[in-house]
């Protein structure tokens, strides 16, 4: 079994995750269903029946916290699975093989490049309808231009070493080359690239929600939360206050995971000691 | 006369917007023989041997091997560091040779043995072995596609002078108990003359002279070799 050594950062990111995770899970374990609405709890503060107080129609906060963080995370996980998934098979083509197939993919790429990824997922959006299918489908297009850069590069510095040559003379299949054989040995960046992505797509997801074209009601994501909030963030901060701070801390979380020593320096390591 | 493995005929390939390359290179390798290429650094021979192996394509020439298997300078890039060693040669069989797959784990265990190398390498990265460890998994992993040509390009260069007098021993043994042919390319013109039967001498691409070891060493007939051969004999 590979023994990986994490520096503390990372634990500390790593211990913050799974917290975040069991608070999501133990939302199956909250009686309230998160659209009960209840006009008696209307604007209700914390209390031990209600952690994190009631929402201006008098629905259990901390239920619909930790089911819009279980859906942003969702719709992060899947958009950065999408975008991985193109950007990695993108990245790799153009590195790999250069000249016309590099040329044009990276055309391709430049263009989505040039547009800001939040802009091209209201473009998405817009032409397709707001909710949480078609939210993860343009936060995951939007993630593939940047994806597909950084591989592009690191397949391209690949294809230059001895073992990729020894691996053509042997008549491996390129598919069996670019995904078995070089993409082990761009794992650093591939990882970095992941948290960086799944980052920027909690965020993403958090402001079209935020600004009513993404998770539509009744259900909750993190961005809708804070957007039913914010009209009462004088009266009820309670409201804005939890679902901000658990944003907050999965960022913070996710953003320690990938900081510092990287997951392959840390590998490597290993060896040395 | 001996069975040719590999012949080159009149090979040119220049990089392209340079004038680096070989111009017009024939020579032949013998079934059995280790034949050295040898030249100053950036005379051409990686790219001769790059030719050969078709990892470049030539403008023009004609390029008639048998079975090759290529052994790279540097051991540490040629071994991908990803995986382990027992993997890498898993893979090499299973994609050089086949047809043999289903007793791969007879064919590792007599590889090693060939190389003289224990089992124990097997569960190891290359980062964790000796330069010489990973030159000889290097030599295993190119003999494992069962070769009737093995071109080494400076094999020995990037290993200290203990290690090198191993690995030049281990190449002739290979040599003489599979009647294995070598092309054996290097700038080191004392390890040339301790192992190779015949000799090319290149110089800007081109070849220069050529002829039997002890012959071309005792009587070079080109201004050129005899230089290479006075520098050497400075050191």
């Amino acid at each position: 079994m590979k023994k990986i050594k994490l520096n503390n950062q990372k634990k500390v990111g790593i211990i913050i995750i799974i917290f975040m995770i069991a608070f999501v899970l133990l939302g199956f374990l909250n009686p309230h269903p998160f659209d009960l609405m209840n006009k008696d709890l209307k604007l209700a503060g914390p209390s031990f029946s209600h952690l994190f107080g009631c929402d201006e129609f008098g629905r259990d906060i901390l239920k619909r916290t930790q089911t819009g963080m279980g859906i942003s995370v969702a719709i992060s996980v899947f958009s950065v699975l999408i975008g991985t998934f193109f950007g990695t098979v993108i990245g790799a083509l153009c590195g790999y093989f250069g000249g016309i197939v590099d040329e044009v993919l990276s055309s391709i790429i430049d263009v989505l490049f040039a547009v800001p990824s939040l802009l091209l997922a209201l473009v998405f959006v817009s032409l397709f309808g707001s909710g949480y299918l078609q939210v993860t489908l343009a936060l995951g297009i939007a993630i593939v231009p940047s994806f597909a850069k950084m591989m592009r590069s690191e397949f391209k510095k690949q294809r230059e070493l001895e073992y990729v040559k020894m691996a053509k003379l042997l008549k491996i299949p390129t598919a069996r080359i670019l995904f078995v054989h070089i993409l082990p040995n761009v794992t650093e960046t591939f990882l970095n690239c992941v948290f960086i992505a799944f980052n920027n797509c909690i965020l993403a997801e958090a402001g079209l929600s935020f600004l009513g074209i993404g998770v539509q009601p009744p259900l909750a994501s993190i961005g809708t939360l804070l957007s039913d909030g914010g009209g009462y963030i004088r009266k009820a901060p309670f409201m804005v206050f939890f679902p901000a701070l658990t944003l907050i801390l999965l960022l913070f979380g996710i953003g320690l995971l990938s900081s510092g020593e990287s997951f392959h320096h840390a590998y490597s390591k290993r060896f040395k000691d | 006369m001996s069975e040719k493995v590999c012949e080159v005929k009149n090979l040119t390939y220049y990089y392209p917007k340079s004038d680096k390359g070989v111009k017009d290179v024939s020579l032949y390798v013998n079934k059995g023989s280790i034949v050295g290429l040898l030249g100053e650094s950036g005379c051409g021979k990686s790219t001769l041997a790059k030719c050969i192996s078709a990892q470049l394509t030539p403008e023009y020439g004609e390029i008639i091997c048998k079975k090759i298997g290529y052994i790279f300078q540097d051991n540490y890039a040629s071994l991908n560091p990803a995986k382990k060693v027992g993997w890498l040669l898993k893979e090499t069989i299973k994609y050089a040779n086949p047809e043999k797959f289903f007793e791969y784990e007879k064919r590792i265990k007599n590889i090693l043995e060939d190389v003289e190398l224990d089992e124990t390498v097997l569960e190891h990265y290359p980062s964790e072995l000796s330069g010489g460890q990973r030159q000889r998994i290097g030599i295993a992993m190119a003999l494992l596609s069962n070769p009737d040509i093995l071109i080494a390009d400076e094999p020995v260069s990037a290993l200290d002078v203990t290690v090198q007098k191993q690995v030049i021993k281990l190449i002739k043994k290979l040599n003489e108990r599979k009647n294995l042919a070598i092309l054996f390319i290097s700038h080191d013109i004392k390890v040339v003359r301790e192992i190779c039967n015949y000799i090319y001498i290149l110089k800007d691409g081109e070849l220069v002279e050529e002829g039997e070891s002890e012959t071309l060493f005792t009587n070079p007939s080109s201004e050129y070799t005899k230089n290479l051969l006075d520098s050497s004999y400075l050191e």
